[in-house]
């Protein structure tokens, strides 16, 4: 039956592709793949990881200035289907999909990234993973137009995939390194928006240990404090600190606001004011960051408010209080959900009433519990963050 | 055959190969074993027992011909890979065979021959195969084969990166299996994939282990409740051994294809844009090397990294040397003076600088790079007038690159290159 194969203890050597790119690190990968409530959809996210690390390591080795935005990891659709991750890229959104090391003809992509106009890329680059070795080799790549015109060449799966041949792909990453850095974005059209499908899609950013946020005093300047956080897991550059109580920042000199270049958010302070007012009061050694984030077409700002309560019996606790609202002047859509959930199991879901400005949820948990935000559209589209944890050192 | 039982292969300090006769191991082997024809598995067993009783000399003749497959597994993996990932089995020798033929150890150091012999199991293989697969397991030699682009990959491994429609496609197409074997096999990768991927992930990734009794036994479990069939953990360890196994066979088949040659168009636009933008070209230029170099320097991790690489820039551009007369000059060998110039990416950084800065100089040249292909072109001729038709050869030979000196001559890169580093004072003063 089995044809003349070598033993089974012979060990042999694959090559790597090239260029192959070493990888610092995969513990965000492994984190936001284990944060994923499936355990089916694990591995195929942590692969899509691993190459977006990848790219990311690619593009800041070419000493080119590159816009970093945030990444975001398409949620897979079920055992064994591939999926996708997102860069952008100065203005260019770049979709990076794993594949085998084999040289197979054919490039799998998720139905959902050729299907869905609000998941189309600038560019779609697919790179092979090889985990052991914390390396990923770039592959093929193509451009949207390119992509756009394979429609007579790609084959729908039974797995919610298309193949598509790798002969329409390019392969001198040079140039994909050219277009990223030299091209302007509008000789890449992308397709308008139409209704948004149901599409859950999670940040890529390192997974946030609230502890090392409340260990820091509030009188230290705070972009030493996100210095001091670079080297920590829980660091997140994407974050701006703020100060969450008024009291708080009329104790900070001016000096020290100039310095931290802190843009206070007035409404934000309005909100917390009002949420103290009606009777949840906030720590003054409470830490507080917000973000920007997109959600389809949506820039909203979500704002997380941290502390400890040490005292607390039977044992202490900590408490994450979320807010979401518009950034900048725009409106949120009403029915826009924030979504509280633990241990993979929504705990709170609010929904944005006619009428209101912001949407609020708490969660109080044992040191040992995490948290995770999903902020969900009407139309379909979700977004989840990272985990929130409590671990202290 | 049997003079390999006391005749020893080692390196000599300059690096050849040398055979020598043990006079120890012979004296002992004669007197063990005086028939002129013997199975070599009788006799390794017989040899091994009385190592394992204490006698060093039956070791010592057991080490003397481990040394012999240590050099045939080398050379096995050399007419394997060794063209394409370009290594000799010189390259591999320094790693592995490293036993002096002392009968005792006066150090703690002991060579990789007797640290297979503490490990042999003469119940689960042959002496040589022991030999060829610890060989190939050899920490500093796999680390050498991955910085040539090689690893060894378990067949654990190989299931994770290969899905499972993949998988069955394999087994069908190319092994020609039934229907039947390739619904079991989706049966079993399926189990496969349910169980030891999360746990795997769970586990934070990492090495790639055999999947444990009680993993095997979730697997079984999986398989029963979803398709009714019964299979025993060590059948379902077989099957998957033996689906890893052909999916192993069929991607060492498939060789990647040759590199495609590089597709040059030139258009005499060039010489236009020279014309009118003669003095941002040079200003980018300048800029473009100023920044890719001084890019390079934060990045080497010591001085003397950062000095080797300046040297090697100046020889290269001004003094038009080729790399293996670099190699020789700094007691180097000619793939670390490539490793340490990088000077393909140089080239690429350089060009994609002076793209983005011209991108932002001249708003007339921004316009043109709203097409990918006229983007391209367009930093094709930048690379022709910088490197002067040259590049487009050596890109298409890679060797000509250590060899041609009248490469870098007349380069417009180079020249600059050579300028600039004249002009800086980078070279720390001794």
């Amino acid at each position: 039956m089995i044809p003349d194969l070598p033993n089974p203890a012979t060990l042999d050597f694959e090559a790597i592709g090239e260029p192959a790119i070493e990888i610092e690190s995969d513990a965000t990968a492994i984190a936001l793949s284990q944060a994923l409530p499936d355990p089916l959809l694990r591995w195929q996210s942590y692969l899509a990881l691993l190459v977006l690390e990848g790219v990311k390591t690619w593009l800041q080795q070419q000493a080119i200035p590159i816009a970093a935005q945030p990444s975001t990891l398409l949620e897979p659709t079920g055992l064994d289907i591939p999926t996708a991750s997102y860069a952008t890229v100065n203005e260019f959104k770049v979709c990076c999909i794993a594949i085998a090391n084999d040289e197979d003809e054919l490039v799998e992509i998720p139905a959902q990234v050729i299907d869905q106009p609000q998941q189309a890329a600038h560019f779609y680059l697919a790179a092979t993973a090889y985990p052991e070795q914390r390396q990923v080799a770039l592959r093929y790549f193509l451009s949207h137009h390119q992509l756009a015109q394979s429609q007579s060449a790609r084959r729908r799966t039974a797995q919610q995939t298309y193949e598509l041949p790798t002969a329409i792909f390019e392969t001198d990453f040079n140039h994909l390194l050219l277009y990223l850095t030299c091209l302007e974005p509008s000789a890449i059209v992308l397709p308008t928006r139409t209704t948004a499908a149901p599409i859950k899609q999670w940040l890529v950013q390192p997974v946030v240990n609230a502890q090392s946020w409340f260990q820091r005093q509030i009188s230290e300047p705070l972009n030493d404090l996100a210095n001091d956080l670079a080297n920590d897991l829980s660091n997140n550059l994407a974050w701006q600190f703020f100060s969450p109580t008024p009291a708080m920042r009329g104790m900070m000199s001016s000096s020290t606001l100039a310095a931290t270049q802190l843009q206070p958010d007035e409404s934000l302070t309005a909100i917390l004011t009002e949420i103290e007012r009606n009777g949840l009061p906030i720590p003054a050694d409470a830490k507080a960051a917000y973000q920007d984030l997109w959600v389809g077409d949506r820039l909203l700002r979500l704002s997380v408010v941290i502390w400890a309560q040490a005292q607390s019996q039977p044992e202490p606790t900590w408490s994450l209080l979320a807010i979401l609202k518009a950034a900048s002047s725009l409106v949120m859509l009403e029915d826009t959900r924030l979504i509280l959930s633990e241990a993979n199991t929504p705990i709170v879901a609010t929904q944005l009433a006619p009428g209101s400005a912001y949407l609020v949820t708490q969660a109080i948990g044992n040191w040992n519990e995490q948290f995770t935000l999903t902020i969900s559209l009407p139309t379909g589209e979700s977004i989840t963050l990272p985990p929130f944890i409590f671990a202290p050192n | 055959m049997l003079d390999q039982y006391w005749q020893l292969v080692r390196l000599r300090g300059s690096g050849e190969v040398q055979i020598v006769e043990l006079t120890i191991a012979q004296a002992y082997f004669q007197q063990f074993c005086d028939l002129p024809e013997v199975v070599d598995r009788t006799l390794q067993l017989e040899l091994f027992q009385q190592f394992q009783s204490g006698v060093a000399e039956a070791g010592l003749c057991l080490r003397c011909v481990m040394s012999h497959y240590v050099v045939q597994e080398c050379r096995a993996i050399v007419r394997q890979y060794g063209q394409r990932h370009q290594f000799t089995v010189f390259d591999l020798l320094p790693y592995v065979l490293q036993d002096e033929g002392r009968l005792h150890f006066t150090t703690a150091y002991r060579p990789l021959t007797w640290q297979i012999l503490q490990k042999f199991d003469p119940n689960t293989a042959q002496l040589s195969t022991w030999t060829a697969r610890l060989t190939r397991q050899h920490g500093e030699l796999t680390q050498f084969l991955k910085s040539q682009g090689l690893w060894v990959i378990t067949p654990w491994a190989i299931l994770n990166d290969t899905s499972i429609s993949r998988a069955q496609r394999v087994l069908r197409e190319v092994y020609q299996q039934t229907e039947s074997e390739v619904i079991q096999a989706g049966r079993v990768l399926e189990a496969y994939r349910s169980i030891y991927l999360p746990d795997h992930i769970a586990r934070g990734g990492g090495k790639c282990l055999e999947p444990t009794l009680d993993q095997l036994q979730r697997m079984a479990e999986f398989i029963q409740a979803k398709f009714g069939q019964t299979i025993p953990p060590d059948t379902l360890l077989t099957q998957l051994e033996q689906i890893s196994q052909y999916q192993r066979q069929h991607r060492l088949r498939k060789v990647p294809p040759p590199l495609p040659p590089p597709s040059a168009t030139e258009e005499p636009e060039i010489k236009d844009f020279l014309t009118n933008y003669r003095e941002q070209f040079q200003r980018c230029l300048e800029g473009a090397i100023d920044q890719v170099i001084c890019d390079r320097l934060t990045r080497f991790k010591t001085e003397e990294r950062t000095q080797r690489f300046l040297i090697a820039l100046q020889q290269v551009y001004c003094d038009q040397l080729t790399q293996t007369e670099i190699a020789k000059q700094m007691g180097l060998r000619q793939d670390q003076i490539a490793t340490l110039l990088q000077l393909p990416d140089l080239r690429v950084a350089i060009r994609l600088h002076m793209l983005t800065h011209l991108k932002k100089e001249v708003i007339e040249t921004a316009e043109k790079f709203t097409s990918l292909d006229r983007l391209r072109q367009f930093d094709q001729q930048i690379a022709t007038v910088l490197e002067e038709e040259v590049s487009a050869l050596i890109q298409q030979d890679r060797q000509e690159s250590y060899t041609a000196q009248s490469y870098m001559k007349g380069s417009r890169l180079g020249q600059q290159i050579c300028a600039y580093l004249k002009d800086c004072d980078l070279f720390k003063q001794e």
